[in-house]
């Protein structure tokens, strides 16, 4: 089998309709059983061959491995099984190939796919297939949850990709990272990047690989100011309030991910500045704990060193985390389809909590420990199902409500105590605003 | 493999026992007061408290 794109012999027909021949860099896959254009993604194979494409009966220049063969199609019984290419000149090639590296040489049949219309043919329906093209979706974090959301988006035809991370694949991560250990060393985000375009090859994306924090406020802001939607899956509280008191003061929807311990479960917010609860008001909202946070990095590892032994990473599957990430993913599609034409836009209804939890098992010592099985509890709550829970806003939330106001009245403070204190953003109403 | 009647009404006879549930017509509320989640019967307002206390999450690896 060879698989050329379309859009490349397109780009090349007038060079081929000149000179009789253009060469092509093929993948060698699986011992010469497969040959697929080697610039089709990011990532070809180990194994890159010489291959030619000719048009007409002429024969093949000496170095050449792979021939791919066309020839103006009579439509008759002597080439029923041959597939056919409709060129630019208005006329249909039969197209046939063969594997020069054997004796005698191998048959091969070709195919010539137009990528971005076959990408596109499994989301007719759903989404034409220009819906999402201008979509632009930052992504913060390019751990297991991220790179899950950005290939879910990458394969509904997001268009353009922001993303931010400045830590790097180690082996560790890759028993729950989609990238694999060939990847090990590599900053997740040009990872990522290479997978979402394996996904989505007309994909433009802007890869940065540092944290987000204060000392980059600037630019993280920028990219904010560009997106259309934000997805937070960093792995601490700190980077999630920074992030969305960018998106506040950006007016940009967020989807904040998260698991607990283990993955035993996880939650997933989402917010709509003015409109629904920020994650800071989530945060005000939790009952005080203490800093048992999840150690799910070396950064965290380091803050709650206890002893002078390692501290263990948090071990968890990635199995636990999937129904996570795509729960992100769902909600930051709906955010980017509303107002437009698709079925999927019908969603905003059954979507319309801010806040969802998820449990995938009865963790022994926690709240949940004791969940009914499933098999008898369609009125109790159980593992492996989303539950939709409303949260007010906090009128007083420093990042989105009228923290000046409320800390005023709380301590019976005057202007003139509180000089530093930001004015109240624009577009706050006095209620609590519940979406 | 194909269920046989007797299967095929105690299949339908769950199913019907599901829907009579009406599932959706109670909502899970944030009570913040008490920090707990509490589960809101839309028929008579009535709350039960799931014993379910919202936790952060903050992994994601």
């Amino acid at each position: 089998m060879i698989t050329l794109g379309a859009e490349w012999l397109r780009d090349r027909w007038d060079e081929l309709s000149r000179t009789g021949f253009v060469p092509v860099r093929l993948s060698e896959w699986d011992g010469s059983d497969a040959f697929t254009l080697a610039d089709l993604g990011p990532l070809p194979s180990p194994r890159v061959v010489t291959g030619t494409v000719i048009l007409g009966v002429a024969g093949p220049p000496p170095d050449s491995l792979v021939l791919v063969r066309l020839v103006q199609s009579e439509g008759g019984p002597a080439e029923p099984d041959l597939a056919r290419f409709a060129a630019p000149d208005g006329r249909t090639y039969a197209l046939s190939g063969e594997f020069l590296g054997s004796t005698p040489p191998k048959s091969l049949r070709v195919e010539i796919v137009s990528v971005t219309s076959a990408l596109a043919e499994r989301r007719l329906a759903l989404l034409e297939s220009t819906m999402l093209g201008d979509a632009c979706v930052l992504i913060v974090g390019l751990g297991t949850g991220g790179i899950s959301v950005a290939l879910e988006l990458a394969k509904a035809g997001v268009g353009h990709f922001m993303l931010v991370d400045g830590d790097r694949l180690s082996v560790g991560n890759v028993s729950r990272h989609h990238a694999g250990v060939s990847h090990a060393g590599r900053k997740k985000v040009y990872a990522a990047r290479d997978l979402i375009l394996e996904k989505n090859p007309a994909a433009t994306i802007v890869a940065e690989p540092q944290a987000a924090g204060a000392e980059n406020e600037d630019a993280v802001r920028a990219l904010v100011r560009r997106s259309n939607v934000v997805v937070s899956a960093v792995d601490h509280r700190p980077s999630k309030l920074f992030l969305n008191r960018l998106c506040i003061a950006e007016s940009r929807s967020a989807v904040y991910g998260g698991a607990f311990r283990r993955a035993y479960g996880g939650q997933v917010l989402r917010v709509r500045p003015q409109r629904s609860p920020c994650y800071q008001c989530f945060v005000m909202a939790m009952p005080e704990k203490d800093e048992d946070f999840e150690i799910a990095s070396e950064r965290d590892s380091l803050q709650v060193a206890y002893s002078d032994r390692p501290t263990p990473i948090e071990p968890g599957l990635s199995l636990d985390v999937a129904p996570l990430s795509t729960m992100v993913a769902r909600l930051t599609l709906n955010e980017l389809v509303l107002g437009k034409p698709t079925p999927l836009a019908g969603l905003e209804r059954d979507f319309s909590a801010p806040w969802y939890l998820w449990i995938n098992r009865p963790q022994a010592g926690t709240q949940y420990a004791r969940l009914p099985p499933l098999s008898d509890s369609a009125d109790e709550m159980t593992i492996m199902r989303w539950y939709g829970i409303e949260l007010d806003r906090e009128p007083g939330c420093p990042a989105c409500g009228d923290f000046r106001t409320a800390a005023q009245e709380t301590y019976g403070l005057t202007d003139l105590d509180l000089p530093d204190l930001p004015e109240r953003p624009s577009g706050i109403s006095d209620a609590p605003v519940k979406e | 493999m194909t269920a046989g009647p007797n299967q095929q009404a105690m299949i339908r006879e769950a199913m019907e026992s599901i829907a009579q549930r009406r599932p959706g017509r109670t909502r899970l509320v944030y009570d913040k007061t008490r920090r707990t989640i509490v589960a809101v019967s839309a028929a008579d307002r009535s709350q039960r408290g799931l014993d379910i206390t919202a936790e952060d999450a903050e992994m994601f690896v």
